[in-house]
């Protein structure tokens, strides 16, 4: 019997991670450790760096569907963010300016690989089978009933990975991190119009590769 | 065809649930601290990264020496196929009279002894004119 089959008979209700609802970070707070870290405080920037690692890392992953990928393009992220930090000017968040970095550099990885991606995925949590969500992707309403959470997985990932960098961005921040169109457009330099355009391209394309699996 | 994606959504959302190793954000941030701190105790760079020149100098080297081996290897294979310098040309160029009321007759031509061998160096000795052949006007006359 598998995890998710087992979910079904006791089903616990439980929704899926905050990772959603991104909480809007405290500005001042980040002011203060920017101010210190630019005078060399690195006690202050390893403040600011443990605040956003976690919604960096997941960004980064999201895109390149590799573990160890996103590990080195998170702490590169940071890095050069420090030896930036001068030419932050607070225009922007910190929080914007950082993932503006991590994008940019997640993007210009992505081009060197090409089509040399390899899957190395994280496993999923154990909540996940008993997210009601997740236990009707399984249920005896999607098509492929014998199909697990891992395969199901895999088979999102590889359709992630077919979309173009920039449309698999905006379904990342947006249906995976939950940033409104708003903070996508200012992480990606363009108005929320053609966030809206590509985000509804790319739910559109993910449906076609998709289509075995949804009802 | 769902055109507010929910199924899609609903399908994105389990992307929430892959979550990196237990314990892998614990050390993130000290190490991230750590490659900082090992990148700036680095001797300071050179003037040409000042510059921008930020490349690296070890291709630059073996490409400056493979320039030189096959100058050297070009020089050598120059040098044995021009031979010994002013050695007298003797080439296709036949010793023939300018005037055409003088020139032998074609078959007298072919007979000759002045017809060279196959082994006679064709281009020129010195090291500046080697790729020049010299030729000579010639004309014919045929016996009716």
């Amino acid at each position: 019997m598998t995890h998710a089959l087992k979910a079904l008979a006791e089903p616990e209700v439980v929704h899926a991670p905050e990772q959603a609802s991104t909480p809007t970070p405290l500005l001042s707070e980040d002011l203060e450790w920017v101010r210190r870290a630019k005078l060399g405080d690195t006690t202050a920037y390893e403040d600011l760096v443990r605040k956003y690692q976690e919604r960096i890392y997941a960004t980064v992953y999201h895109m390149t569907a590799n573990h160890e990928d996103a590990n080195d393009l998170a702490q590169e992220t940071f890095i050069k963010a420090y030896t930036a930090l001068k030419s932050f000017k607070g225009d922007s968040s910190f929080y914007t300016w950082v993932y503006r970095i991590a994008v940019n550099k997640t993007i210009n990885f992505l081009k060197q690989r090409k089509n040399k991606l390899h899957l190395s995925l994280n496993d999923l949590d154990l909540n996940a089978e008993n997210d009601p969500d997740m236990v009707a992707l399984v249920s005896d309403r999607t098509p492929r009933r014998d199909i697990a959470l891992t395969e199901l997985q895999e088979k999102l990932n590889a359709a992630m990975l077919k979309l173009s960098a920039v449309h698999r961005l905006v379904v990342t921040l947006h249906d995976v991190q939950g940033l409104s169109h708003e903070e996508i457009g200012k992480i990606m330099d363009c108005n929320v119009g053609t966030v809206r355009s590509r985000l509804f391209y790319a739910r559109q394309q993910l449906q076609a590769y998709l289509s075995d699996y949804l009802k | 065809m769902d055109e507010n994606f929910d199924q899609v959504r609903r399908l994105l959302a389990l992307k929430r649930y892959e979550v990196a190793p237990p314990g892998f954000f614990e050390n993130f941030s000290s190490k991230v601290v750590a490659r900082i701190a090992a990148a700036e105790a680095l001797p300071a760079s050179g003037w040409w990264h000042k510059l921008g020149f930020d490349f690296n100098f070890k291709p630059a080297l073996v490409c400056a020496l493979g320039v030189v081996v096959c100058g050297l290897l070009s020089a050598g294979v120059l040098t044995s196929v021009v031979g010994t310098p002013n050695q007298p040309v003797t080439g296709l160029a036949l010793e023939l009279p300018l005037n055409s009321g003088d020139a032998p007759p074609f078959g007298q031509l072919m007979t000759a002894e002045a017809v060279p061998s196959s082994t006679d160096p064709v281009f020129a000795a010195t090291r500046f004119d080697q790729f020049s052949v010299r030729a000579q006007p010639v004309s014919f006359r045929f016996n009716k």
